[in-house]
């Protein structure tokens, strides 16, 4: 109970963070903190993420992005969930930089499907990729692992019992 | 102690849930590649969910976004000393008689220049009431430097409309809903704005060149009358825009004798990163006899609202 409450709390709190007013430049070397929120749940507790959740953040994301078209952030979120239940049994079997590998690989998966998503729409065709938010996001990911960690087991059932 | 059965270990529920199935993602995706390809097809039809969706979920996500920041703005001016106040009155009564003198001398000018254009024949002339705006949120794509301001279509706000701010040019409306309206800013790399450098008369079209600080101007030849410093004012040609607003000064000039064009880099006249308060330029036609009769004494409080002003004219900030 406390960790689906966790989760949901963390995705919002991602959201708030990912839509905070702030300069582009700033934002352009923002990680995509709601990507890799999403990413931990998916490698880590799958059942707190459904197809029903991934809808939701993937069309709220196209909304609020007020590009003109809808589906771009829905295809890689979906895409890239797909990939990393695939890569989930092993993953938790996996040592931290293998583990890193992979997110990196998986948020380069979301970045590249958003973005030839993207350029269908004609106002994107001399858009650049955001390869400073994967970045920024690949660099952060052996921080943000062990702290979500540290929530999880702080939130988990077995613990709180014992 | 008793063995159990297979029979039984089967009927024993899983302390942990199953994880979830990979293929269950795919949900999304299908639906997902229907929207994407609904858009490659009929890119029209996207145009009204749009709209209701940006006013009633991009909206309110924007205000919650905001709230924080906006509390604090608050707490900031309930917070603010006397003394602050009264040094921030008196400065503002400084500006507001500077902005008094270059008034009347504009009057003086507007005058001049519609009898100017009554001899020249000019077959229109044309008179600019504005709606403030006030910035809602902007785009969370960095690459897109676009704004979103709170007045929509029930405010008579439309597409292509130009936008201002106290300085200058900001872009103009691409999309608007019921409550809201997006707007492309000129550093934006998707625009460009027929201007003209205010001291020569030299017209150009300056390009948005994906950042806040900068804009350029391209295709000029190494011999145009173009200095650093000249400031750049819309041109009006192309209809979109109309003339004489500031779009900003150049800043720096180059030419490095391999291309054939000078490299001219203008910093936006238009707060584009600080203004939170914008105007939206509704343009009319006027009689120009009719402009030179309202134009305002000396000692007019507000002399420059036009005399006739639209229905939809709202001068106080939302």
């Amino acid at each position: 109970m406390k960790t689906a409450l966790l989760v949901r709390l963390s995705l919002l709190a991602a959201l708030i963070w990912q839509y905070w007013p702030m300069d582009p430049l700033w934002r352009l070397w923002l990680p995509d903190l709601l990507l890799m929120v999403c990413l931990y749940w998916l490698l880590r507790t799958p059942h707190f993420i459904g197809s029903w959740t991934l809808l939701g953040l993937g069309l709220l994301r196209d909304i609020l992005d007020q590009g003109n078209m809808l589906g771009p952030h829905l295809l890689a979120i979906s895409l890239t969930a797909y990939a990393a239940l695939l890569l989930r049994p092993n993953f938790v079997r996996w040592n931290l930089g293998r583990q890193w590998l992979s997110a990196c690989g998986l948020m380069l998966c979301y970045l590249l499907c958003c973005h030839w998503a993207q350029l269908l729409d004609a106002s994107y065709a001399n858009k650049p990729l955001l390869s400073q938010q994967w970045l920024t996001g690949v660099l952060l990911w052996p921080l943000f692992y062990p702290l979500m960690r540290w929530g999880e087991e702080a939130t988990s059932p077995i613990r709180s019992a014992s | 102690m008793s063995v159990q059965s297979p029979a039984r270990n089967t009927a024993i529920k899983p302390i942990f849930r199953q994880s979830a199935s990979a293929a269950r993602s795919l949900i999304p995706l299908l639906l997902a590649l229907v929207l994407i390809a609904g858009f490659a097809l009929r890119p029209e039809w996207f145009a009204v969910p749009r709209a209701f969706l940006n006013d009633h979920i991009a909206r309110p996500v924007s205000w919650v976004s905001n709230a924080p920041l906006q509390a604090w703005d608050w707490l900031e001016e309930q917070f603010r000393s006397r003394a602050e106040l009264i040094e921030q009155k008196q400065a503002l009564e400084h500006e507001n008689l500077i902005l008094q003198r270059k008034v009347l001398q504009m009057a003086n000018l507007i005058a001049e220049n519609s009898r100017l254009k009554e001899l020249l024949n000019a077959t229109e002339m044309v008179e600019d009431s504005v709606v403030v705006a006030e910035l809602l949120s902007l785009s969370p794509d960095p690459r897109r430097l676009e704004i979103t301001l709170n007045r929509g279509s029930a405010d008579g706000t439309f597409i292509g409309q130009p936008v201002l701010d106290d300085a200058g040019l900001v872009g103009h409306v691409i999309e608007t809903s019921h409550h809201t309206a997006r707007v492309l800013t000129i550093a934006d790399s998707n625009n460009a704005v027929p201007v003209q450098v205010a001291r020569s008369g030299v017209r150009g079209i300056a390009e948005g060149s994906g950042r806040l600080d900068e804009i350029h101007i391209r295709n000029l030849v190494p011999t145009t009358d173009i200095l650093a410093g000249d400031i750049i004012v819309s041109s009006g040609l192309g209809g979109r825009y109309p003339a004489g607003y500031p779009v900003g000064v150049v800043d720096s000039i180059d030419y490095d004798g391999s291309d054939a064009f000078l490299r001219v880099v203008v910093r936006p006249s238009a707060k584009l990163n600080q203004s939170k308060l914008f105007l939206l330029l509704f343009r009319e036609e006027a009689n120009p006899l009719a402009e030179t009769l309202t134009a305002p004494a000396p000692g007019d409080n507000d002399p420059a609202i036009p005399a006739s002003e639209p229905p939809t004219t709202d001068e106080s900030p939302p």
